[in-house]
């Protein structure tokens, strides 16, 4: 007399006969970081055109009312500008080495 | 390398911990897959949908599960949705109608065993997956309501009847074959 519970659940144990090819890990690393890079690039660019769209709508609005005699003294405050960017890019750095690394490692 | 390790270095973009994280649970997706899709390019075509999905989920994975369980419960979804996608899902339990195939003339164990193989692939998606979840994968009842949503009832409900009706095709077939010989 068979016992057939026995049979059953040794086939239902039985790997199927699929296998996925050896190179599958390489090609799906490949596949992730290249749609990485597309999505990364498509950031990019959509950033781009948003800052070119803001101030080149904001240039147009100025140059269309505005009086230009008025920003005739405009280089004076690019060294402000250029320090209010230094500022920015140093809290940023200070952020990334003192709160995101830290709570990578704790992670970790 | 722990679970934890393991997820926080694929994080990082490391591509050797990325494969090792793949090669890991790529018989686990598998299994799943091909329970479900009969074609062999779309299968690997949905392993691969499936670890890119896990990929880009990774960093929402916050450890209430196991990590097994929630790549599982991914590849479950994936897989149901490919299956009602291409229609491949149209059979009721009470309905099916077993098509037994021709090699199938043994009575050695062995051979039964893949004959249930063969009958396991025709039963509805849902039952499929909660025999391959429990027999093949060794999936818990807790984890395997998880993975799929159903209540416990359900998923014991499923086990039971399917392997009664496994049994009872089995039996009928291996006295079939004792009377021909």
């Amino acid at each position: 007399m068979k016992n057939f519970d026995k049979i059953i659940e040794d086939g239902l144990k039985m790997e199927p006969d699929f296998k996925l090819g050896l190179d599958f890990k390489d090609r799906v690393t490949k596949l992730i970081r290249k749609r990485e890079r597309v999505s990364q690039r498509k950031f990019y660019m959509l950033i781009a055109f948003g800052i070119i769209a803001m101030f080149g709508s904001g240039f147009g609005v100025v140059l269309y009312f505005a009086d230009l005699s008025a920003f005739a003294d405009l280089g004076k405050i690019v060294p402000l500008g250029v320090l209010i960017g230094a500022l920015v890019a140093g809290i940023q750095y200070l952020d990334k080495k003192l709160v995101k690394d830290k709570m990578f490692k704790q992670l970790v | 390398m722990d679970e934890k390790q393991l997820v926080a270095s694929v994080l990082s973009g490391d591509d050797g911990t990325l494969r090792i994280f793949i090669g890991k649970y790529e018989r686990l997706v598998a299994h799943m897959v091909a329970r479900v899709v009969v074609n062999d390019l779309d299968r690997e075509e949905l392993c691969q949908d499936v670890f890119i999905k896990v990929y880009e989920k990774l960093g929402t994975f916050h450890f209430d599960s196991k990590l097994s369980t929630w790549i599982a419960t991914i590849a479950f979804r994936m897989a149901v949705n490919f299956a009602k996608k291409k229609k491949l899902d149209q059979v009721d339990f009470d309905s099916v109608e077993f098509q037994i195939p021709d090699n199938a003339r043994s009575y050695e164990d062995e051979d039964l065993s893949r004959f249930v193989v063969k009958l396991v692939q025709q039963l509805p998606t849902n039952y499929k997956m909660v025999l391959t979840l429990f027999y093949l994968d060794g999936f818990s009842y807790p984890e395997i309501i998880e993975i799929t949503g159903m209540p416990e009832g359900t998923v014991k409900n499923y086990l039971h009847r399917a392997k009664s009706k496994l049994k009872v095709i089995i039996e009928e077939h291996a006295r079939k074959e004792v009377e021909l010989v």
